[in-house]
């Protein structure tokens, strides 16, 4: 039942998306309005079925029902009800469903935002590539990456391995990482599809960005949070106080959100000068490519990672979506480098343009570090046949100075005026930000911090929080309460969410105290201002796992780490515990537990300043996407004179017009 | 003539009150990072020498972590033979050249600077500069262009001439209408 | 205003970047897979300095002392599937092939397990379990898990190492030591 619900779905979904993007080309070819409504109502067939068939496979998880090779393989009646729900997405076939999901859902909101405009050939070319891709993900479900197998004979009556990884069970936020991530990338396919559509129908004035400017904030938004949730998720299971682990499947998430990132700040730049035209295509398009890279790389094999699905057939088909992908935005972009020409000049390297475009250059830097870092071993083993590694110090010695010079850019572009600023206009607003960066390395100092790159980071921190803060301040004092929402002003909060996740991670890792120590029982010794004692071992029973936990006392907080052994894989996965507050956090691993040969527990313990502010700063990130989505009521008044201070009023929004 | 003498007075003063207080800013955050770094001085023990090493070299078994983090039993074994050799005195690269010899190229989590790996150092500061310089020739360019060929600007084709001239002629015929 | 430069600019940039990509794609589409992938062995080829290690039984072993035999180091770990399953394969090779090999198994982790494990099923040959001697062991051989069997031929020789119990069969091992 639940497999002819699930391939129903899918075929559907599929036969929905090639009958309506056939629709729709046809409607724009024979110029026939009312195909065109008919094409963009199909897209609604697309989500019926993707969701027919997701909910399928989490009947067939809850039910247990074994028929379906995946719940056999991926599901285990002793999972509670949460992970069970989570098992959808934890191996290959659930997560491509999950993906064909949310890109469902985006392409019915898309055609539901744009239903009176779907006469308009940049919307129906908007929804054809989007439709395309749902092709490309719905065929991948009808062949390799089918979820509704039903060959595993005779039927077994329970789950095969022991339920999914359990890496994968052991904590509550692989419930929320997966889809919130996937909204993020999926999410940039809306950009890109109107860029698409741009590039087709030669319509590349500024109106599709306009169009799309909320759904890639938000895209980007659900990157960015989905990516601190993997952090905050490995820095809970880990064991070693580490959270970012310069893996290429993180890196390959990394990638994406680094070129969004430039994208929503040149694409202010093209707003207002009409420049950049080329380059924004570029990085909108790349940006998606790369998330299809990202998602190959997981799935391929290619790259060795904790976090890579065993490997599959779809490897070579994603490789080869990703190179059509290529080839079509290249191409596209190479056609109409006629109708790119822009008329603006950039009068000033200092000025909001020049910072815009020095911010562009450092992302550039940024994900080519990383993309030749994930790639080099693959070059080097290809020319010499030996393998290298490229890991950690590599990673963290490159993207260091990037880290820093954005940390300033985040100081002094907020003042810089549009088209000019002289020395003496930044010396002037400057300074208030830039005492602020003084403070805060002298409280450092006087703190007792020491060491060049942290105390670096705290002056420039402290610096960009200053300038982010003026900005707010001044917002504020001329329109109360509305000083906070608008572009301008959400982007601040959401600077000040980043540089308090910059800080919070050079103190986390410059200041990291970690310790290795075997205790006796009842042994009591003092680490890093706090004294922890090793009271005993409990042991117990939860579903699936026994559990063999220390009890550690530190300064009067009991904490237990744990290691968890899940009964039918065999599989031992060491539960840390942590207790976190503001100021530092204090994280204990269970490294060996007493036995026959010794009665001593070795415990392994890490302390780390600032960690609860990476998951603030991205609270705080996110509200200030929220808020920044938000329009401001007051529109600009009139010309601007050169060196205005910078405008908190959102620009009057321009009617979308050809070229 | 009085009044504007003293506020180019009284701007003069200001500018150099605030030349004094970015002086003076510089001067404190100079010497914090100084006594930042200074202080920091001191040869890394023992036990921060192990760590360092551990967190260098590749644990075999896993991917991608190094011996330090994980806690497999040859990455424990591993972190007790570091602290046992260097107990013994060896210095850190004979050390990690112990277990290039062993494991190969590729137990070491920081590529060589040498020969054909070292590229993957320099490429990434080459491309940076070469960026740097051509973004920095494409602002010389915008510079020239708006400088000498104001006039280009403001070039139109002849078919929007014309769109002017008759919109001209035709309002201009409207004022005089009046 | 040159209508060309520009067009022409792009449509270079774009050939250019064309062809990088194609390069970049052809480069990851060959590209071996590295999962599973085992660090590159430098030690096979080699003859490593034979060293003294004491057994369960408290007796002194030495590969040295077994020159003229096909020497097999096991490395066992008590909760590791696959050395389990190939465990009863190499009892057999054992019992077929006296003299001409000699076994000596290591235990990978928690000694006191293996040795259980070795009391109730059987691999008549010196076992190595206390920490000391396992870790160089360990370290001489260039272990990288469980389960691995490194071959030594009668001259010394590290001749193979077999990683993972895939194909270690009786069979296999005499076909591959030329032992039928």
């Amino acid at each position: 039942m639940n497999v002819i619900l699930g391939d129903a779905g899918i075929v559907l979904a599929l036969a929905a998306s090639l009958v309506a993007a056939l629709t729709l080309v046809i409607g724009i070819r024979s110029d026939n309005k009312q195909l065109l409504r008919v094409g963009a109502k199909l897209t609604g067939g697309v989500f019926i079925g993707a969701a027919v068939s997701f909910i399928a496979l989490e009947r067939a998880l809850i039910t247990r029902d074994f028929a379906v090779d995946f719940v056999a393989i991926n599901g285990t009646t002793t999972t509670a009800l949460p992970f069970t729900i989570s098992t959808a997405w934890s191996a290959l076939e659930g997560s491509i469903l999950l993906w064909g999901l949310v890109l469902a859902g985006y392409l019915v909101l898309i055609a539901w935002k744009f239903r009176d405009r779907v006469e308009d050939p940049l919307v129906a070319w908007a929804l054809i590539t989007m439709l395309a891709v749902c092709v490309f993900f719905f065929g991948l479900m009808t062949g390799p990456a089918d979820p509704f197998q039903s060959t595993i004979t005779p039927t077994p009556v329970e789950g095969l391995n022991g339920g999914p990884n359990p890496l994968l069970q052991n904590h509550m936020l692989m419930a929320f990482h997966p889809p919130v991530l996937y909204l993020g990338f999926v999410g940039f396919t809306v950009p890109f599809a109107f860029a698409i559509a741009a590039l087709v129908t030669g319509r590349l004035g500024e109106g599709w960005l306009i169009e799309t400017r909320r759904w890639s904030l938000f895209a980007w938004a659900f990157l960015s949070v989905g990516i601190l949730l993997g952090a905050w998720w490995s820095y809970d299971v880990l064991g070693w106080g580490g959270y970012w682990g310069w893996d290429p499947v993180e890196n390959a998430s990394l990638l994406p959100w680094l070129t969004g990132t430039a994208f929503i700040h040149s694409v202010m730049v093209q707003e207002r000068r009409g420049m950049l035209r080329v380059w924004n295509l570029s990085l909108v398009c790349g940006t998606f490519a790369l998330t299809i890279l990202g998602t190959f790389f997981t799935r391929s094999g290619v790259v060795e990672s904790v976090h890579a699905f065993s490997e599959s057939g779809i490897g070579p088909l994603l490789l080869g979506f990703f190179a059509v992908i290529t080839v079509v935005a290249v191409g596209l972009i190479g056609w109409r480098g006629d109708r790119l020409r822009s008329p603006g000049r950039i009068d000033s390297p200092l000025s909001r343009e020049g910072a815009f475009l020095a911010n562009n250059l450092l992302f550039a830097i940024f994900a080519f570090v990383l993309l030749l870092g994930m790639v080099f071993p693959l070059i080097i083993e290809a020319v010499r046949d030996d393998r290298i590694t490229v890991g950690v110090p590599y990673f963290e010695r490159m993207t260091m100075p990037v880290g820093m010079l954005l940390l300033l850019l985040m100081a002094v572009a907020p003042v810089l005026p549009w088209r000019k600023a002289s020395g003496e206009l930044l010396r002037h607003r400057l300074q208030w930000p830039a005492w602020m960066g003084g403070l805060a390395v002298v409280l450092a100092v006087l703190v007792g911090a020491r060491g060049f790159t942290p105390l670096l980071a705290f002056v420039l921190g402290g610096f960009a929080g200053g300038s982010a803060l003026r900005q707010l301040v001044l917002a504020t004092r001329r329109n109360g309460w509305r000083g906070f929402v608008g572009r301008t002003n959400g982007g601040m909060i959401v600077h000040l969410g980043v540089i308090i996740i910059g800080v919070a991670l050079a103190a986390s890792n410059s200041y990291e105290q970690r310790v290795e120590f075997a205790f006796e029982p009842g042994q009591t010794i003092d680490y890093a201002d706090q004294s922890f004692t090793f009271e005993g071992m409990r042991q117990f029973s939860e579903p699936g796992r026994q559990v063999l936990e220390a009890v550690v006392m530190v300064d009067g907080v009991e904490l237990n780490p744990a290691v968890r052994r899940y009964i039918v894989s065999g599989q031992a996965i060491g539960s840390p515990d942590t207790q976190s507050t503001l100021g530092r956090n204090v994280q204990l691993a269970l490294s060996q537990a007493p036995n026959e040969n010794s009665d001593k527990a070795v415990i392994r313990i890490t302390v780390q300043p600032l960690i609860t502010w990476l998951w603030i700063g991205g609270v705080i990130l996110a509200v200030g996407t929220f808020l920044s989505a938000f329009p401001s009521r007051l529109h600009r008044r009139g010309t601007e004179p050169v060196s205005a201070p910078a405008s908190t009023d959102e620009p009057v929004e321009r009617v979308p017009s050809p070229v | 003539m009085t009044s504007s003498k003293a506020t180019t007075k009284s701007v003069g003063l200001a500018s150099q009150w605030r030349w004094l207080s970015w002086a003076l800013l510089a001067v404190v955050i100079a010497s914090s990072l100084l006594i930042g770094v200074v202080d920091n001085e001191g040869s890394l023990s023992d036990a921060q020498r192990s760590a360092d090493i551990a967190s260098s070299i590749r644990c075999p078994q896993c991917t991608g972590q190094s011996v330090a983090e994980s806690d497999v039993a040859i990455a424990r074994t591993i972190r007790a033979d570091i602290a046992r050799r260097i107990d013994g005195g060896e210095s850190d690269e004979q050390i990690r050249s112990y277990y290039v010899g062993i494991y190969g190229e590729s137990i070491l989590l920081r590529p060589s600077g040498n020969g054909l790996v070292g590229l993957v150092w320099i490429v990434p500061v080459v491309a940076a500069a070469l960026a740097t310089t051509l973004l920095g020739f494409a602002f010389m360019r915008w510079r020239s262009q708006l400088a000498t060929s104001t006039d280009s600007l403001t070039d139109v084709s002849e078919a929007d001439q014309a769109l002017v001239d008759a919109a001209r002629s035709s309002s201009s015929r409207s004022v005089t209408d009046q | 205003m040159a209508d060309s430069g520009p067009n022409r600019s792009v449509l270079w940039a774009a050939v250019v970047i064309g062809a990088l990509m194609i390069g970049f794609i052809v480069l990851l589409a060959t590209s071996e897979s590295q999962q599973g992938a085992i660090i590159a062995d430098r030690v096979v080829g080699t003859v490593p300095e034979p060293f003294e290690a004491t057994t369960v039984g408290n007796q002194a072993f030495s590969t040295g002392d077994h020159r003229g035999q096909w020497v097999l180091v096991n490395f066992f770990a008590e909760w590791c599937i696959g050395c389990r399953v190939e465990h009863p394969e190499l009892v057999e090779f054992n019992r077929r092939n006296q003299p001409e090999v000699q076994l000596v198994s290591v235990a990978y982790d928690d000694g006191a397990s293996v040795e259980q494990y070795f009391r109730e099923n059987g691999g008549d040959w010196p076992l190595i379990a206390n920490d000391k001697d396992a870790s160089t062991f360990a370290l001489t051989y260039g272990v990288t898990g469980v389960p691995e069997t490194i071959i030594i031929d009668p001259a010394g020789r590290v001749a193979a190492k077999l990683i993972g119990s895939n194909g270690v069969t009786a069979e296999a091992l005499e076909e591959a030591l030329g032992l039928q």
